[in-house]
């Protein structure tokens, strides 16, 4: 997140390129996917005590906005946390696309002046019709 | 059936749109619902639009006492997530002259999701009409511009 930062809601995004043929899926036999895990790091070593939560999303101009992660509250002097995932928030639309957006939404404690950086590892789980 | 896990590493950028204002921008800004309880920001990702709340007359839920949550989803998985910072609007496509539709509305007092159009009656006035099914069969209520003070 690019500073000055104001106390409430903020967002940062990534966009991602889709690409199953390293895990050998066919989009159109995917039935079922899910986000399973999601980490977020601070890279430059401080800690989330600026943010009360984060929030996931999925979005896509050819696909319905879904929300599949969040943490409230963020624990206090981590410089990394695990979200709560949602298994029911089906995501198999994205993977039919050639890239959507990961949307991380977070409710600031306060106004920061700084730049803030996030890294993220998620996974997806993906059931496939064989 | 076989499950597959797919891992990918994000590196995340302050979202911004470095897009010209065009007619359907119009949409974007600060609204405030008839009733006053929220005020909710209207931006674009990508090509759609989106409103997220940004403000709440009463912040805190008097039966935890703590801010409010979204208590009423049905993923159970989200019900923890604050209100302050939810994405009302979703997915709203301008159509033509002052309509925005293929969009839903979330009513987090119930956990119901609605199907939804908008219809902008001038600059500072929204008709936000929520429904099921058909059109026919639903609400609409008057959302305006919140109003910055100018100074002098």
């Amino acid at each position: 997140m690019e500073g000055p930062l104001f106390e409430g809601p903020n967002s940062v995004s990534a966009m991602h390129k889709v690409d199953l043929s390293s895990i050998g899926v066919s989009a159109d036999k995917i039935n079922h996917a899910y986000i399973s895990k999601v980490r977020v790091y601070l890279p430059d070593s401080s800690n989330f005590n600026l943010f009360g939560d984060f929030k996931f999303q999925l979005t896509a101009d050819e696909a319905s906005m879904v929300e599949c992660a969040q943490l409230n509250p963020i624990p206090s002097n981590v410089s990394s946390v695990d979200l709560k995932t949602s298994s029911e928030a089906d995501l198999k639309d994205f993977f039919k696309l050639s890239e959507f957006v990961i949307l991380m939404d977070g409710n600031l404690k306060e106004d920061y002046f700084e730049n803030v950086n996030f890294k993220a590892d998620l996974e997806f789980t993906i059931n496939v019709t064989e | 059936m076989r499950t597959t896990l797919f891992a990918i590493i994000c590196i995340f950028a302050f979202q911004v749109n470095l897009f010209s204002q065009t007619e359907a921008d119009r949409l974007t800004g600060v609204w405030e619902p008839s009733n006053g309880k929220a005020r909710v920001k209207i931006d674009k990702i990508g090509t759609k639009y989106f409103g997220k709340v940004v403000w709440l007359k009463e912040p805190i839920d008097p039966e935890t006492d703590k801010p409010k949550v979204d208590k009423n989803n049905p993923d159970k998985a989200l019900q923890n997530a604050p209100i302050k910072g939810y994405r009302l609007l979703k997915d709203f496509q301008f159509k033509e002259g002052n309509i925005w539709h293929e969009g839903t509305i979330y009513d987090p007092e119930n956990g119901s999701t609605y199907a939804c159009t908008i219809e902008m009656v001038d600059e500072n006035t929204l008709e936000i009409r929520g429904y099921i099914g058909i059109s026919a069969f639903g609400r609409t209520d008057v959302w305006k511009r919140l109003q910055i003070p100018k100074r002098d």
